[in-house]
């Protein structure tokens, strides 16, 4: 499933990066549809016992991040003239997007893959930021507890090695 | 003009990285975020020594970062979903947010 929703996305890209113009309410339905997949992904990672999912779950959740900016994008494109932008950049970061889907599939928890999805997570990251599809830092703000996060910060100065 | 030549070791940057300013709360940010900044201020203006980034050090940046936070954030047993999923993304929250200062510190070295 994953691997259509893929290609149909990028072939909507496509089209929109040739002749400007696309179905937005299709391409906006698949990624809709990546984003449901991705929850599927991430349900399963915490139901996985051991912690060290997390490093799989933060690279689903980023890709879920980088989709939902690319969103807000083609919803916004034609008032800010993002158009053919957006795709250009979307299809930047599709092959990232899919190396990421296969992996936080695969449920091998061990120092390889652990260093291989960070390093992925990394790499769209960077990709996504300098294609203007990394997530605000409001969407961050919004997301985080605060009154826990201030109590768990001091514990996390404490465990970097500096 | 000092033809100083500096390389910021990983967990510098990883610290110089985290701070946030929490609204009401105040200003969060690392032990020695102060000292680990204060480092950054010497290739800006007026500059006093270039900064170098090895790519290896800037490769293991994000990684050396998201495992501190997951380290300390991210209780090892949790059988409720619905905490754990909280907890896991405070955890990215703070990862991500931590790592846009990251991105522009790192910008400030030459390669």
């Amino acid at each position: 499933m994953k691997n259509q929703i893929l290609i149909e996305i990028k072939d909507s890209l496509d089209k929109m990066e040739e002749t400007g113009k696309v179905d937005l309410a299709v391409l906006l339905g698949n990624i809709a549809t990546l984003r449901d997949f991705l929850k599927t992904i991430k349900s399963k990672w915490l139901d996985i016992k051991d912690s060290d999912g997390f490093y799989f779950y933060q690279a689903a959740r980023n890709v879920e991040l980088m989709l939902g900016e690319m969103e807000r994008r083609f919803k916004n494109s034609q008032k800010a003239n993002d158009n053919p932008k957006i795709a250009e950049d979307s299809l930047l970061l599709l092959p990232n997007i899919d190396s990421i889907l296969e992996m936080t599939q695969s449920f091998q928890i061990n120092k390889q893959s652990i260093d291989q999805v960070l390093a992925k997570t990394h790499t769209l990251r960077d990709k996504a930021a300098n294609a203007n599809l990394i997530e605000l830092l409001e969407i961050n703000h919004q997301t985080l507890d605060k009154d826990n996060l201030r109590m768990q910060f001091s514990a996390l100065m404490q465990k970097l090695d500096v | 003009m000092s033809d100083a030549k500096v390389i910021p070791d990983t967990n510098v940057i990883v610290a110089a990285s985290i701070i946030k300013n929490m609204g009401e709360l105040g200003i969060i940010k690392h032990d020695f975020y102060d000292q680990s900044i204060q480092l950054f201020s010497l290739f800006s203006y007026p500059k006093c020594a270039d900064g170098y980034a090895m790519p290896q050090i800037k490769a293991e940046c994000f990684g050396v970062l998201s495992r501190a936070v997951k380290d300390v954030y991210v209780p090892k047993r949790l059988s409720d979903n619905v905490a754990k999923e909280k907890f896991y993304d405070d955890a990215v929250g703070i990862i991500s947010s931590s790592e846009h200062k990251m991105r522009e510190l790192l910008s400030r070295l030459k390669k």
